[in-house]
């Protein structure tokens, strides 16, 4: 076990949950964006987070294939797009509108992207909680010297 | 008195059943941190280290037993708590980790103690 492990751990929640919020942001930035790279309306995306194996060596991940590893944080798996169906609004005089006068709006739901950021924020501030404590013990635990 | 002695350490076997709770415990603290770590993980099941009745059933086999305990986390199994089958209650395990950090403040604390005496009995305090 490295020694700052729990720190360590804690950091990668902070990068997960940080993650989450630049992505809900983004999220909330695109609500009214009808035109893409890909084209088409925006599409909100959502972050699918996993259970770190390992420090990505070998003798890591075949500890953490086999369940007795030691833990070790958290780590986003995928972005991943939102596939429930664009909103489509009736608006004749928009440049992206089709032949019928309707256009296509991103699936974004403010209030969703809301609660997802406090969400977020919360489970930030968890992993700050826990990191206090984890630098707390080992100050004292460096007294012992 | 037959049979072979155990090993002399400078360090009496309650030093030794302190140093090992404190090992134990700092483990406890990683794995929660673990499980806080991953409150938002889907399927995701917390797991805690037992190191109490660990340390508890060494030291029924003797003190030797202490010195090479090493502990390990064991996988709970408390359920899906949310849609996604992730099964952390962050309350519960921030308050564990609370507790936990105070055990292991408290652990150290009559560590030191007990070192400082050794230090005194040495001269090595003036």
């Amino acid at each position: 076990m490295a020694l700052f492990a729990a720190l360590n751990i804690s950091a990668s929640g902070l990068t997960a949950q940080r993650l989450r919020m630049d992505v809900t942001s983004a999220n909330l930035a695109n609500a009214q964006s009808t035109r893409t790279p890909g084209g088409g309306a925006y599409r909100r995306q959502d972050v699918v987070l996993r259970e770190s194996t390992g420090d990505g060596s070998f003798a890591g991940s075949l500890a953490g294939a086999l369940g007795g590893g030691e833990p070790a944080g958290v780590e986003a798996a995928a972005i991943i797009p939102d596939t429930t169906p664009l909103r489509r609004v009736y608006e004749p005089g928009s440049p992206d509108a089709d032949a019928r006068g309707y256009v296509e709006m991103p699936n974004v739901n403010p209030v969703e992207e809301m609660t997802d950021l406090i969400d977020a924020s919360r489970s930030y501030q968890a992993n700050v909680t826990a990191m206090q404590t984890t630098k707390q013990v080992f100050a004292k635990t460096i007294e012992l010297l | 008195m037959t049979g072979p002695k155990p090993a002399m350490s400078i360090l009496d076997p309650t030093q030794l059943t302190l140093m090992s709770a404190i090992s134990g415990a700092t483990l406890r603290n990683t794995v929660l941190s673990n499980n806080i770590a991953n409150s938002d993980t889907p399927g995701f099941q917390p797991s805690d280290v037992n190191f109490h009745a660990a340390l508890s059933d060494a030291l029924e086999e003797g003190a030797g037993a202490v010195e090479g305990l090493s502990y390990a986390p064991e996988q709970l199994h408390p359920g899906a708590l949310r849609a996604d089958g992730n099964g952390v209650d962050g309350e519960a395990e921030a308050a564990k980790l609370a507790e936990n950090g105070l055990e292991i403040e408290a652990l150290e604390q009559v560590a030191n103690s007990r070192l400082q005496i050794m230090r005194t009995a040495m001269g090595m305090n003036g």
